[in-house]
């Protein structure tokens, strides 16, 4: 696998036309390797600022460079080796007659040779598994099959950086959860990955970091437990941080450390129980 | 006589081998706002258009077992018999669907809403008034006149909701409100959920995958697994069973599950009741 690659966003800012600007000034650092979350409500800014990182959109002002190189200059097709971006709705990518050419698609056309995309497909095929499905017709599938298949066909083109629009709206909790254990692994290979969603449960069981949007700019950015704790920004963003950490974060005498998730507080509330002597237990 | 009624209903898709309802048996009387989730496949959109008769009138397939929408027997009436308001000026059922924007029909909110109850033969200045209650129902009154796609997901499906409530249904099916919306319109349609649940003028079955907000806006909550009812009971109740909702693939709610946490860790006390909400839990927690 390619390692990651690093993308940065200085000064952005757009409109679409005769709009209120969507994004209204954005400074955006990402390391290669990162495994980032971009947070906010519907219009804040989110899916505007991916389609810059792919080059769909250009900025009015400001500019967008990865690995420290301008993609002012080059064309979207280009970046496609580089940067994957997987729409919100798999269906609005997908156009094949069977699993396996929609995966083949890609490399074909950055004429990778035809033993390199056997291979690259079936390497796909096993990672997201479809390979039992490699036949069938796509829109036979199901909702979450559907979506890993639009993730396999971006990355046939093996990008550095993977952008996923809401990977897991639509798919129940399982789904969900083996579609972001997908992400985990890719990330494990040294992709840089950026997710776009809207269930805070999810950037707190995955992400290492989170980058908060309202109304065009970026309200709060650091670790989940770092954003999840800003209350104002939270607030500004109408976002809620998950259960398990707001009920730790209320009572910090009964949860030991910052727990994030449901598992870590269950641990942490049993651990410092058994601390307590028992006669403060009430 | 119950609103909707089942009992033992087996279903099976044509030219599938498993069923897709496996043994359902349950009623829904009027003004009962009842919760259903259970992970993709578990049979809650067969459910839902078995009781509105859908399944098996349109979708073809073999019914066992006994559905009654109103005392109407499903399989021994036509679709149009057994959807046939029961009620002058009232629809039987209404429906809303996941995707707000395909719900659309006006070009503006109030032709929106008025188009179900003129189809139903209300009389227009009763229209009129039940499209400002419903308007306000739904705070929306002061968006009476735009134009319903420029409305944000949330506005969107809370137009849907009220065009159904102008009908005054007997009985609402919210199939997947909030599975499009953002956070904020999340909360919007569960604040919503909530007060209909109060007022108890309509029957509602909410289908839902999370339990989170679904637990804390219901009376009662329905877990299908794999076409069999696996709860049917209060959502405190239903909550009790963390280990069986993770195995049937729903996610229970961190504060039920921290609430039997605390419990095993000596902080408060096993009751029979789980803890729904984060708020719950705080009060109970020990000071």
């Amino acid at each position: 696998m390619n390692a990651g690659a690093s993308l940065r966003a200085e000064g952005l800012w757009f409109s679409y036309a005769g709009r209120e600007p969507a994004l209204r000034g954005v400074d955006l650092e990402i390391d290669a390797g990162q495994f980032v979350a971009l947070v906010g409500q519907n219009g804040s800014g989110k899916t505007t600022l991916a389609k810059h990182f792919n080059g769909l959109l250009r900025p009015d002002r400001g500019r967008v460079l990865i690995d420290g190189q301008e993609i002012e200059s080059r064309e979207t097709a280009d970046l496609a080796s580089t940067i994957g971006y997987c729409y919100q709705n798999p269906d609005h990518q997908i156009f094949s007659s069977t699993v396996a050419e929609e995966i083949e698609f890609g490399p074909r056309n950055l004429r990778v040779s035809p033993d390199e995309i056997i291979s690259r497909t079936g390497r796909l095929l096993d990672l997201v598994r479809l390979r039992d499905e490699a036949e069938r017709y796509p829109f036979s599938l199901g909702r979450g099959q559907r979506q890993k298949l639009a993730v396999a066909s971006v990355l046939a083109m093996e990008p550095r950086i993977l952008i996923v629009d809401e990977p897991t709206t639509g798919l129940d909790w399982q789904g969900g959860e083996a579609m972001m254990r997908l992400m985990r692994e890719l990330h494990a290979g040294g992709r840089t990955i950026v997710i776009i969603t809207h269930d805070m449960n999810i950037v707190a069981e995955f992400a290492d970091r989170a980058v908060v949007m309202a109304g065009g700019r970026i309200v709060a950015d650091g670790t989940p437990a770092e954003v999840f704790s800003e209350d104002a920004a939270l607030l500004e963003a109408d976002l809620r941080a998950p259960q398990a950490f707001r009920i730790a974060l209320r009572r910090p005498d009964l949860f030991a450390g910052q727990p994030l998730t449901v598992d870590d507080a269950r641990r942490s509330l049993l651990v410092r129980a058994a601390a307590l002597p028992a006669g403060d237990i009430g | 006589m119950s609103l909707v009624e089942l009992r033992d209903v087996r279903f099976r898709y044509r030219d599938t081998t498993r069923p897709a309802l496996d043994g359902i048996s349950l009623t829904i009387d009027d003004g009962e706002v009842v919760g259903l989730a259970g992970p993709t496949g578990a049979g809650k959109t067969t459910l839902c258009m078995a009781l509105v008769g859908l399944v098996p009138h349109a979708t073809g397939g073999e019914l066992e077992g006994s559905v009654r929408l109103g005392g109407r027997e499903s399989t021994s009436s036509t679709l149009g018999e057994l959807l046939a308001p029961l009620d002058a000026d009232r629809a039987l059922v209404a429906v809303t669907f996941q995707d707000p924007e395909s719900q659309i029909v006006g070009l503006t909110v109030e032709e929106d809403l008025a188009f179900g109850a003129e189809n139903l033969g209300v009389a227009r200045d009763e229209i009129r008034s039940r499209i400002d209650e419903s308007l306000d129902f739904v705070r929306l009154r002061h968006l009476k006149d735009a134009f319903p796609y420029a409305l944000s997901g949330g506005q969107k499906q809370r137009v849907a909701i009220a065009a159904a409530l102008v009908m005054r249904p007997r009985l609402l099916i919210l199939d997947e409100p909030t599975s499009e919306l953002d956070p904020h319109g999340r909360a919007e349609i569960f604040e919503l959920i909530g007060r209909l649940a109060t007022a108890g003028d309509v029957a509602v079955l909410v289908v839902e995958h999370a339990l989170d907000d679904l637990a804390a806006a219901v009376n009662r909550l329905i877990i299908l697994d794999a076409g069999r009812i696996a709860f049917d009971d209060r959502p405190e109740r239903v909550l009790r069973h963390i280990d069986r909702l993770v195995e049937i693939g729903v996610r229970p709610p961190d504060a039920s599950v921290l609430g039997i946490a605390a419990e095993e860790a000596g902080l408060i006390a096993p009751a029979e009741r789980a803890h729904v909400t984060v708020d719950d839990l705080l009060a109970a927690l020990p000071q």
